[in-house]
């Protein structure tokens, strides 16, 4: 094998994609080339760097529903391509899903001010983002959830995951959650999300 | 590497799709269903933002449900499905560059997504230098590297020759090089 052609089929060589027949060849060219070694090695290291991320859970439910009500509303004999028009208008849909994010955690906050206000008992179990009394768990998954989804929703699905929220909404709509107790497991809160139409994005936070 | 098949081998995602040419919803949800992570998970490499791989997600699947009864089996149905998302993150990326009048910037989101701390120097190095990588050579290593597609799937998914594919990668690798010197540090020689 010529060297032009041993550099150019490395990448595959690499990622497993290469013939029997190639890799032989390619093998025997490298016992007397030290640049294609080195570049074997270089290529798998960036290959493994480039494994590595992201580590987010997909969780289709509620994409494959604004999906639905797209192909629902689209009149069989339309055009095939989406027009750019819509595009504008379902980025518009993503500022509004971020700014109702943030809603869900003014609605959050104010539940507590008002509770505070109240003079509540802070050892309800009905436990709020600033509830200076909560024990802090460990910050364990990051999740983005549907522009529709409602506080008292929200509220009751992150109950039953036994998360509560400890930062965000971002920019992005990203929420950190942590645990609500240290006994509680991250995976199970994790299938719990994983489970409910209402979370788009979930992914475990390492330790 | 994940299967290129994810949601259940060639023959079955084939039916599949036969059955979505005849407006079968269910068949429609499972194929979307397993396609869903390994395309979310390629998205979010090229552009951190949760939205951007949804919009591609269901632009893709959409065109999916509507031309299902073109499929001829010409290619491998990961194949066709792959080759309607990279026009479509194409063609988003030109866009995001033209208007950010730049690369695409690793957000916030980029650096949330990465926790392992002994490994993150040399990925937040790595993801850098491929923002810098023109679109099309970004594509094709992550094609080959992320998603392990052959050669020849890349030139049918980027409907472009073989040897374009070769060029491609040939120079991505080039300019990885010159970018990211740290990589296997002992690299003697360029062709």
């Amino acid at each position: 094998m010529k060297h032009g052609e041993a550099w150019e089929l490395i990448p595959w060589f690499v990622n497993g994609r290469a013939s029997a027949e190639q890799c032989a060849r390619l093998e025997q060219h490298m016992q007397q080339c030290p640049g294609c070694r080195a570049e074997v090695a270089a290529q798998r290291e960036l290959l493994q760097a480039m494994q590595t991320r992201p580590t987010v859970e997909s969780m289709p439910h509620a994409s494959l529903q604004k999906l639905w009500s797209r192909i629902d509303r689209q009149p069989a004999a339309a055009a095939a391509t989406p027009r750019p028009a819509r595009r504008q208008s379902r980025l518009s849909g993503w500022l509004a899903a971020a700014v109702a994010a943030q809603a869900v955690l003014l609605g959050v906050l104010s539940v507590a001010l008002l509770d505070a206000r109240h003079g509540t008992d802070t050892r309800a179990a009905y436990r709020t983002v600033s509830s200076p009394a909560a024990p802090a768990g460990p910050a364990a998954v990051r999740a983005v959830f549907g522009p529709d989804m409602r506080i008292g929703e929200l509220q009751g699905l992150l109950d039953r995951a036994h998360l509560r929220i400890v930062n965000g909404p971002t920019a992005e709509g990203v929420l950190t959650l942590a645990l609500a107790s240290p006994a509680d497991d991250a995976s199970q809160a994790l299938a719990v999300l994983r489970a409910d139409p209402g979370a788009r994005f979930a992914e475990p936070i390492g330790h | 590497m994940p299967s290129l098949s994810p949601a259940g081998g060639e023959a079955h995602e084939a039916a599949l799709l036969q059955r979505i040419a005849q407006q079968d919803r269910r068949a429609f949800e499972e194929l979307y269903h397993g396609y869903h992570r390994r395309l979310s998970r390629f998205l979010l490499r090229l552009a951190p933002r949760f939205d951007f791989a949804e919009e591609i997600i269901n632009d893709t699947f959409w065109v999916v449900w509507r031309k299902a009864g073109e499929f001829r089996g010409a290619s491998r149905v990961s194949t066709w499905i792959m080759g309607i998302a990279y026009r479509r993150a194409l063609r988003a990326l030109r866009t995001a560059r033209h208007h950010s009048a730049g690369r695409i910037e690793a957000g916030n989101l980029q650096e949330a997504l990465v926790d392992n701390a002994e490994a993150r120097d040399m990925q937040d190095w790595v993801a850098s230098a491929l923002a810098t990588l023109p679109e099309e050579q970004r594509l094709a290593l992550e094609l080959a590297y992320f998603l392990g597609h052959s050669c020849e799937e890349i030139a049918t998914i980027t409907n472009a020759p073989v040897g374009t594919v070769k060029a491609r990668m040939f120079h991505a690798r080039q300019k990885l090089r010159t970018a990211l010197p740290q990589l296997a540090g002992h690299v003697e020689e360029a062709p």
